[in-house]
């Protein structure tokens, strides 16, 4: 798989036809390849590298673009730095090197406002009440709709007036992913939405990302599950000890490998 | 966006602090209630004991609870899982720490204030008002014969100053450990303490030099002799003195730690 991971830039475009990976040199050199100069991309890094004090990079020399209306999957074993990749481009860090962009601005408010982020943990309070959570969002986000929220909420039986304190884990996962993609975001940024759960919660959770997300947004999963999503997917992007490994659109992938997304993950991170 | 930062903190401390406060004021009330009765039925004796006991449990718990609940929120809130939700939300760094500071200063009013209406309780018998209304008059009366009024009022508010600016000076010193300690991965409260203790030490060291320097001035003699007529130098005489050195030297210190917590929340957050 190697004569993939020389690549340093990657580029994933909406609606295009031609492969969505460059293999840039540089991301100034890519842009002039795809001739996109005036369309800011949603998502951008250069040299994006991460380190936390005392260990090897998290992340090294990330270069990416991503734009409007993909589904993307950001695939990679325990470690690959997916977790790391997520929390820089929603701002909980900050890059040791290099910059991430979104719609051409480092992460800060405005970057929050259009990104919609599911960490892989339990980040709601157990005091509050779902009603409560749902005036919280809907307070802080402008872009919050707070009745695409209630009918999700109804739809899989979770009262609302109940606290989280007394949820299951399954269903407090239901609740962060409601509130998450009932955000008209830009981007959402979905880590591990489908780890904890069981398959049949886990098609409910594709379902209501599909259905949900609005069309002009990009949403990137992180998972190492991918048979489950596997059919979603327009890109994928492998991470592997902090690089890419491969970039591009799924179908290009299938068809020059001659074998699924899945096949392809085992056959790479085999053990 | 402070505002809405602030209802949910108030919200959040809220259910804590009201119950406690509601049982503070209930046990006096009751504690009170033994009190009079008392004289009449020698059993009272022990419900007034145990209620005594509870009393003073509670006024230590009222005060003790405003930090404790300072702390728990900040690192909870803001260093915890919880930090994945706040730190994502499109609000700016500062305003989660003025938010958590100005939520402990209006607790440590209230916890102030409704240690005083206990007390009132506990005190109150007829005539308590008209009794204590006179009793300032007296005191008026008599600092106006000691003390000239407007050097004596200066005082007392740079007194009163100092002590404010030293509780939220207080509160940003834990603040500002936190985010620092939580740059121990993995030992984030080990880190925080190690961070309080750096920050104490510091600023007793800030202290001493304060009264080094103090101790060769006429201010720091007529704090020594305690002299107490010396007020009457006029609004600058060497106690206002005092207590407003004090005050701008941790003024210092507490926008430094504000400045500080900013920083680490900013640029070096790690959420675990």
């Amino acid at each position: 798989m190697n004569q993939n991971s020389g690549f340093d830039s990657h580029e994933i475009k909406a609606g295009e036809l031609e492969p969505a990976v460059h293999a840039g040199r540089s991301t100034d050199e890519s842009r002039e390849e795809s001739g996109s100069q005036s369309v800011v991309p949603l998502l951008e890094c250069r040299r994006l590298t991460m380190r936390y004090a005392g260990n090897r990079d998290a992340l090294s020399d990330i270069y990416l673009k991503i734009y409007g209306g993909r589904i993307i999957g950001l695939l990679g074993p325990n470690g690959s730095g997916k977790t790391t990749f997520i929390k820089l481009v929603c701002g909980l860090l900050r890059p040791t090197s290099g910059e991430v962009l979104i719609n051409g601005h480092e992460p800060g408010v405005k970057s929050k406002l259009a990104v919609s982020y599911l960490p892989d943990r339990i980040y709601l309070n157990d005091w509050m009440r779902v009603h409560q959570l749902v005036s919280f969002f809907e307070d802080f986000y402008d872009n919050f709709d707070a009745e695409k929220a209630y009918s999700m909420i109804s739809r899989l039986g979770i009262n609302a007036g109940d606290k989280l304190k007394n949820m299951s884990k399954g269903t407090k996962e239901k609740v962060q992913l409601i509130l998450t993609m009932s955000r008209n975001a830009s981007l959402y940024l979905l880590d591990e939405p489908i780890g904890g759960v069981d398959p049949a919660a886990r098609d409910f959770i594709l379902s209501t990302i599909l259905t949900n997300y609005n069309p002009g947004a990009t949403v990137i999963l992180s998972t190492h599950i991918i048979s489950d999503v596997e059919r979603i997917l327009d890109d994928v992007i492998f991470l592997s000890n902090g690089k890419i490994m491969l970039a591009g659109a799924a179908d290009d992938i299938r068809a020059k490998n001659g074998c699924s997304i899945d096949d392809l993950f085992r056959e790479v991170f085999k053990c | 966006m402070l505002t809405k930062l602030l209802k949910y903190e108030f919200l959040s401390t809220g259910r804590i602090f009201l119950p406690l406060y509601l049982t503070l004021v209930g046990v006096s009330a009751i504690l009170k209630l033994f009190i009079t009765i008392e004289r009449s039925i020698d059993l009272m004796i022990v419900p007034q004991v145990l209620f005594t006991l509870l009393y003073v449990v509670l006024i230590v718990a009222v005060f003790a609870l405003v930090y404790i609940l300072a702390c728990m929120r900040f690192y909870r809130n803001l260093l915890g899982d919880e930090g994945y939700l706040m730190h994502t939300l499109p609000v700016k760094p500062y305003e989660h720490v003025l938010a958590k500071l100005i939520t402990s200063i209006v607790w440590m009013l209230a916890s102030i204030a409704v240690a005083i209406l206990s007390v009132i309780v506990l005190a109150y018998q007829k005539g308590f008002f008209r009794d204590m209304f006179n009793m300032l008059g007296q005191l008026l009366e008599a600092i106006g014969v000691y003390w000239s009024k407007p050097s004596f009022t200066f005082t007392v508010v740079s007194c009163l100053v100092l002590a404010v600016v030293t509780t939220v000076t207080g509160f940003m010193m834990f603040y500002a450990s936190m985010a620092v300690g939580q740059l121990l991965r993995g030992h984030r409260i080990v880190g925080s303490i190690l961070a309080y203790f750096g920050f104490y030490t510091i600023s007793q060291i800030i202290s001493l030099i304060m009264v080094l320097v103090l101790s060769r001035t006429e201010i720091w003699e007529a704090l020594e002799a305690g002299n107490l007529s010396l007020i009457n130098m006029g609004a600058w005489n060497p106690f206002s003195a005092f207590f407003a050195i004090a005050a701008c030297l941790n003024l210092v210190l507490c926008v430094s730690y504000f400045v500080i917590t900013n920083y680490m929340l900013r640029r070096k957050l790690n959420l675990e």
